[in-house]
C-alpha cells in the first residue's frame, strides 16, 4: 500500500500542471500508469514458497503481499537447484505454476514471480500498489500521468508536445527500472547474464562443480 | 483557516437552483422560472458534461449520469473547480428555453462559459445583458 504522503504529493504536482482535470482522472490515469510500469520493468517481485508434492506437477500460488501474479522468473528447490517450470495459466491474482518434470520426493521450493496491480483499488480509487514505488520512482510514476493526461484531446490540459516530453522520460524510467530489478538494485553490478545454457550448478559425479572444468572449455 | 468538507457550499441541488437564480435575477416570488424548469437544466447539463468530461463521472458513478427530480438537499457529485461551470450551463440551458425574454445572446454567453470551463483554458466574456421585455431588469 502506498503511503499516503507520498501519494498526496504525486497528485498535487499533478493538479498543478493539469489545468482543468478532475481527481477523478488522474487517479484512472494513475492506475494504467502503475500498469504499465510494472509490466514492463518486471520490478515488483515476490518470492513465494511453493509445498512440492512428489508425483504432482501444477501448483497454484496466490501472492501474499497483495497485486497479480504476472511472471514466473525462476524457481528453486530445497537445494538451490533451478527447477524447469512454466506458468502457463494465469487467474488473477493467482497463477498455476506447472513443473515440467515431477519431483520425487516432498520438499518446498521457492519460486520468484513478478507482480501486477490488479482491480480492486482502495475506495480513494488508488491501485493497490507497493509502498516503495513513489519514494524510488516518484518522477517517473508523474511523467507516465502527466503524458497520458496531456495527450488526451479536447480537454483544457491536452498539450501533444509536452505528452511527447513526459512519456519518453516515462519510457526511459520504465527502463532504468527495468535494469535495476535485473541488478536486485545493486550499484555498478553487471548489465548482462550468462545465457542458462552455461548454468554452473549442475552436479557432476556426485560432486557440486560451481565452475566448468578446464577440459570442458 | 480550517477546512471542513462538510461547509462545502453550492454541493446540493438547492444551492445550485438558488445560484442560477441570482444569475437569472430571479429570486423574488413568483419565480419567471420554474424550479422544475432549472432542474431540468441541470439534468441536461450534467448529461452534456458526460460527453465532454466522462472523467467527472465515469469513474464515480460507471455509465449512470446523475437525474434529479426534486429541489432538495441532496448532493451533486461534482468536483469544486467545475461547479461555476454547471452554474453558467443551468443558466444558458434554462434561457435558451424561454420563448418570452429572449436573451439568446446571453444564453449563448453563458452556454459558452460552460464549455470553456469544462474543455477550455480562458473563459471567454460574459455577453448579451440587455434588458429583456418581462425581465425583472426591465
Amino acid at each position: 500500500m502506498m503511503d499516503d504522503r507520498d501519494v498526496e504529493r504525486l497528485l498535487n504536482l499533478a493538479r498543478t500542471e493539469l489545468v482543468g482535470a478532475s481527481d477523478a482522472g488522474i487517479k484512472g490515469q494513475l492506475y494504467d500508469v502503475c500498469r504499465e510500469f510494472f509490466k514492463d520493468s518486471n520490478s515488483w517481485y515476490e518470492i513465494i514458497s511453493v509445498p512440492i508434492l512428489s508425483g504432482h506437477r501444477h501448483y497454484r500460488r496466490t501472492p501474499r503481499d497483495g497485486g497479480m501474479i504476472l511472471r514466473l522468473a525462476t524457481i528453486w528447490d530445497s537445494n538451490h537447484i533451478t527447477m524447469p517450470a512454466i506458468m502457463p495459466h494465469l487467474d488473477p491474482p493467482s497463477a498455476e505454476l506447472e513443473l515440467v518434470y515431477p519431483q520425487n520426493v516432498n520438499m518446498t521450493a521457492r519460486a520468484i514471480v513478478t507482480k501486477q496491480i490488479v482491480e480492486p483499488t482502495t475506495k480513494d480509487m488508488l491501485p493497490d500498489a507497493p509502498r516503495w514505488l513513489l519514494p524510488v520512482y516518484h518522477e517517473t510514476i508523474l511523467d507516465g500521468v502527466l503524458g497520458k493526461m496531456m495527450a488526451q484531446t479536447t480537454k483544457s490540459y491536452s498539450n501533444d508536445t509536452q505528452a511527447v516530453y513526459h512519456l519518453r522520460r516515462f519510457r526511459d524510467g520504465c527502463m532504468q527500472a527495468r535494469v535495476a530489478s535485473e541488478r536486485a538494485n545493486l550499484y555498478g553490478g553487471q548489465a548482462w547474464r550468462f545465457p542458462n545454457t552455461f548454468r554452473t550448478s549442475s552436479q557432476r559425479g556426485g560432486v557440486s562443480t560451481p565452475f566448468p572444468s578446464p577440459t570442458s572449455w | 483557516m480550517s477546512y471542513n468538507p462538510e461547509d462545502e457550499r453550492l454541493d446540493s441541488v438547492q444551492s445550485y437552483v438558488d445560484e442560477v437564480r441570482t444569475l437569472l435575477l430571479d429570486k423574488r416570488k413568483p419565480y419567471r422560472y420554474s424550479d422544475s424548469e432549472i432542474l431540468t437544466a441541470l439534468n441536461t447539463s450534467l448529461a452534456e458534461a458526460r460527453r465532454l468530461r466522462a472523467d467527472l463521472f465515469v469513474y464515480r458513478h460507471g455509465n449512470h449520469v446523475p437525474w434529479f427530480d426534486s429541489v432538495s438537499g441532496e448532493k451533486v457529485p461534482i468536483d469544486t473547480q467545475f461547479r461555476l461551470a454547471f452554474i453558467y450551463g443551468i443558466a444558458g440551458h434554462v434561457l435558451e428555453r424561454d420563448d418570452e425574454d429572449v436573451q439568446d445572446q446571453r444564453a449563448a454567453s453563458f452556454t459558452s462559459q460552460f464549455y470553456s470551463i469544462l474543455i477550455g483554458i480562458q473563459r471567454p466574456p460574459v455577453q448579451g445583458g440587455n434588458k429583456g421585455p418581462g425581465s425583472p431588469q426591465a
